[in-house]
């Protein structure tokens, strides 16, 4: 009888411990996730102008913070009912993508590509971006391009790469210029070339390392995305979940998540494990992010990232239940993320002028969602009829593959412990 | 010490487009500087003090000739022209940029070069800080007293103002000249310039300013190579005319007089500051890099 | 021969991990930064867990007195760090953490965030949400040069135990007849919380997520 910890998580944004307590004979039989840490956002933003949250909530995390600021801005929009012209739409959409683009390549590159790159058995002093360094320079560099492009985007059209400023209820505080736009345009042939070299890398990876994939991790759950009109989307659409046979499809808007959603307390970690509340907990727990949404979405709207989700779903299934290959869907959506932002920039609306409307604050209930890089990000405000916050519930994009991350560990540890 | 601080050469200049005359305050120099810049692929933007209505002076980022002689003529008034620095690398996309101030806005635009905690990416895009000479500032509010309560004149007529020989000048647009004597502006002077000892713009790649040259003229000073290329290939290329500076009491003579009052007089009141236990600025000259 | 490189450990407490992000918004620079020094620990990059000595431990990220590993491993960067580096507004000056009260689920009782100055000694601290980039890697490469002039700043920062807002520069400032109107403070604010009024900085007190820079920016105050 022992117990195993394995402390702190690397790799990762955020705290985080695994116990493994082992029985006698050796078995593993309980596996828990801690996730440690908290600072109460949901609780300071009470008592603020709504149309200030945006410019703070950007904190949460330094990583996904355009996200942040635009779900919250879309929930302020929501809860005053505010319809925002289509070229605020775009130029928020765009700098979402930035902000994909930045994250998926610092989250396959600089964290993740290591363990597949230098091999799992190197020693850990080296297998991190320090090894990559030495051994992978050329891909280095393409990682870092992809990075700057994309946190150059979120610069010009947020105000600021890390934590922006410029969404704004009623639209967007600043326009895109023509010289800005045509800049953007002469390099984004060349990430959208490295973000298909980035799908071919992780196939050979897979074929290397398919054993792996397919044995650990392996879980089945419902999944949970955005879509419009059914299609992969990032920034706007309705909400839906697939159950794990892939067979049922629940479509309902950002404002009723609640009917959906439940949250379940747990003693051992610092989260709230959502599950999906028709089915009830824990067989409804679900997963979000990359892997879910190739399994949700009918297809890509852009071409080249649809070949590769096709190709995905031949090698994978549909759903796609293996936890490794999030890192294959999350590069196909690097490369959709490029593509769509190469149509944004060629659509002559993104340099339109148009992108403020008038705003009344008033008391109102407002949900805003979009894809964060991990999966769905949940702002949802109340307000008084002088515009403060009166309540807010966030569920941010991690927290709904808690519970699955769990699981899945629990499954590798015992596939692991068989060997 | 020199009170001028360090500098390769002090000329006396003037613009030579009649354009940039006509709306100057002396010898249109910062105009001239900033134009040369744009027209010749050295500067992509300006930070400078436009106007509004009524003399109310607004930093604006300036990336055209037009703006740039839009904002031309000193505002006696406190412009925040580096409120929009950020900006200028954020919305407007500058990479090379010009920025105009007074002697305390250059040391904080020093300070943020050297330490650019919240200026992320500015570092390599300052080009060229222009330096203007200065006294002391005045409060919108004072400026206004002196203009229109001093000077019998409302604001909305005013077309320039004006110090030197001992008074305030305000001309109207109806081409009256009204003048009051400095002293009667003292109270309305903005008193934490006091606790200021550079009058020259000691850390500015250039310094310019009416004092020490003749009317129509302004007194500039080189201090550095950066500031010694753009003016040299501005004479050369025509875009500014010069002479030598007067080294006797009207010319370098009054220029350091005034220079050391400034220091004499304000170190007085830094020690005054001191002697109640309140806080003064601290040194400065670590600040060149 | 060649100088020994420092030892370098990276450490995140209650941060959002934008310092780190920020360092690596050196972009092309980074795979130098990282070259110049010898990285020994950084959760977020690389696979060690436990925190070794170091040259240099650089902490983001306040202090939550409910969490006693939190409080742990303060203690123990202290011990292990021959110089302790708070990292960013957060770690210096407790920063946006401040307004954190607790009440929310699953921790209710989480809510006391202190910077990481007042619970241990530290020897510099940077604030600024996020330090840009060009200064963390001025500080990282003063630190190697051994240029306590260029660090002043940050080590009388390390010393100080309370935290900042702009309202600062209202009472160091204004209230004090130093402030004369250069707008620096409003340029350098990160949520654009200063705007220039009659040529004086007015604070949303909305927007201020106390990260300290408008005070560091500012020509009047000692640094």
């Amino acid at each position: 009888m022992g117990k195993i910890t394995i402390e702190p998580l690397s790799r990762v944004e955020g705290h985080g411990k695994v116990t493994i307590v082992i029985d006698e004979s050796g078995r593993p039989v309980e596996v828990k996730l801690h996730i440690t840490a908290i600072r109460g956002f949901e609780q300071f933003v009470v008592g603020r102008p709504a149309e200030e949250v945006p410019r703070i909530v950007t904190r949460i995390c330094g990583i996904c913070q355009t996200p942040h600021h635009l779900a919250s801005v879309k929930a302020v929009d929501a809860a005053w009912d505010v319809e925002i012209t289509s070229a605020a739409k775009k130029l928020r959409e765009l700098m979402l993508l930035g902000s994909i683009i930045h994250s998926h390549a610092l989250h396959f590159y600089y964290l993740a590509s290591p363990d597949f790159i230098l091999g799992p058995d190197t020693d850990p002093k080296v297998r991190s971006v320090l090894g990559l360094i030495e051994k992978s320079p050329e891909m280095l560099k393409k990682a870092i391009a992809l990075r700057k492009f994309g946190q150059s985007i979120v610069e010009k059209i947020g105000g600021r790469a890390i934590h922006p400023v410029t969404a704004i209820p009623g639209g967007i505080a600043k326009t895109l210029s023509e010289e800005e736009r045509d800049q953007f345009l002469k390099e984004i042939d060349t990430m959208i070339e490295y973000a298909k070299e980035s799908v071919e890398l992780i196939k050979s990876i897979n074929e290397k390392y398919m054993d792996v994939v397919k044995s650990l991790g392996v879980i089945d759950t419902y999944y949970l995305g955005i879509v419009e009109d059914g299609k992969h989307s990032f920034y706007d659409g309705i909400l839906r979940f697939l159950s794990p046979d892939g067979r049922e499809k629940v479509e309902f808007p950002f404002s009723q998540y609640q009917e959906y959603i439940g949250e379940h307390n747990v003693p051992h970690s610092y989260v709230k494990y959502p599950y999906y509340k028709k089915v009830g907990y824990p067989e409804g727990i679900y997963r979000v992010g990359p892997l879910a949404m190739m399994n949700i979405c009918d297809s890509i709207p852009t071409p080249l990232a649809e070949e590769a989700r096709k190709e995905f779903i031949d090698i994978f299934g549909n759903p796609a239940n293996q936890s490794l290959a999030y890192h294959h869907a999350r590069l196909i959506e690097l490369l959709a993320a490029c593509e769509r932002t190469k149509e944004l920039l060629e659509d002559h609306e993104i340099t339109s002028k148009d992108v403020k409307v008038e705003v009344e604050p008033k008391a109102g209930s407002g949900v805003g969602v979009v894809e964060a890089p991990r999966g769905v990000l949940i702002h949802h405000y109340e307000t008084d009829d002088r515009g403060i916050v009166v309540k807010a519930n966030m569920i941010v994009a991690s927290t709904h593959n808690i519970p699955a991350m769990e699981e899945a560990l629990k499954q590798a540890v015992i596939e692991i412990f068989k060997r | 010490m020199d009170p001028l601080g360090n500098y390769k050469s002090i000329i006396s200049a003037r613009a030579t487009d009649k354009r940039i005359l006509k709306r100057a305050q002396d010898g249109g120099i910062v105009s001239a500087v900033f134009i040369y810049g744009l027209e010749n692929n050295l500067l992509d933007g300006a930070v400078v003090a436009s106007k509004e209505k009524n003399f109310k002076p607004v930093p604006k980022v300036a990336t055209t000739p037009e703006e740039v002689l839009e904002a031309a003529g000193t505002k006696y008034t406190v412009s925040p022209n580096l409120s929009v620095l950020k900006s200028a690398i954020r919305e407007y996309s500058c990479e090379k940029i010009g920025v105009v101030g007074t002697p305390c806005q250059i040391i904080s635009t020093r300070k943020a070069l050297k330490y650019p905690l919240g200026f992320r990416h500015l570092v390599d895009k300052i080009a060229l800080l222009v330096g203007i000479f200065c006294m002391e500032n005045f409060p919108y509010m004072g400026m206004k007293i002196i203009v229109e309560e001093l000077c019998g004149v409302r604001l909305e007529d005013v077309v320039k103002m004006d110090i030197g020989k001992g008074k305030f000048w305000v001309y109207t647009k109806w081409g009256e000249v009204k003048s009051v004597k400095l002293k009667m502006t003292h109270p309305y002077e903005q008193s934490s310039c006091h606790v200021c000892t550079d009058y020259t713009a000691e850390l500015a790649d250039i310094s310019t300013g009416s004092v020490g040259s003749p009317d129509g003229w302004s007194t500039v000073i080189i201090r550095n190579h950066r500031g010694e290329e753009i003016i040299n290939n501005m004479i050369e290329e025509g875009y500014l005319e010069t002479r030598p500076i007067d080294e006797g009491k009207f010319g370098l003579g009054i220029l350091k007089k005034l220079a050391l009052t400034k220091k004499e007089k304000n170190m007085k009141e830094i020690e005054h500051r001191k002697k109640l236990g309140l806080p003064v600025p601290p040194d400065v000259c670590g600040l060149l890099q | 021969m060649e100088d020994k490189k420092i030892t370098v450990a990276h450490v995140q407490l209650s941060s959002c991990c934008g310092c780190l992000i920020s360092l690596a918004d050196t972009y092309e620079k980074f795979p130098d930064i990282l070259s110049s020094i010898d990285l020994v620990y950084c959760q977020t990059l690389m696979d060690a867990r436990e925190i070794p000595e170091a040259d240099v431990i650089l902490v983001e990220g306040s202090v939550c007195l409910e969490d006693h590993h939190a409080l742990e491993v303060a203690r123990e960067v202290r011990e292990k760090g021959k110089t302790v580096v708070a990292l960013g507004a957060c770690a210096a000056l407790g920063c946006v953490t401040r307004f954190s009260k607790g009440g929310q689920m699953p921790k209710p009782v989480h809510g006391s965030f202190s910077s990481l100055t007042e619970i241990i000694r530290c020897d510099l601290a940077i604030p600024g949400c996020p330090p840009s980039p060009e200064l963390i890697v001025e500080v990282i490469t003063a630190i190697i040069r051994g240029d306590k002039e260029y660090l002043k700043p940050f080590i009388r920062y390390g010393e100080c135990k309370h935290e900042s807002c702009g309202c600062d520069l209202i009472v160091n400032v204004i209230n004090k007849s130093l402030c004369m109107g250069c707008g620096i403070c409003s340029a350098s604010c990160p949520t654009r919380a200063i705007e220039m009024i009659d040529g004086r900085p007015l604070i949303s007190p909305h927007l201020c997520v106390k990260c300290g820079v408008c005070s560091f920016q500012c020509p009047r105050i000692e640094i």
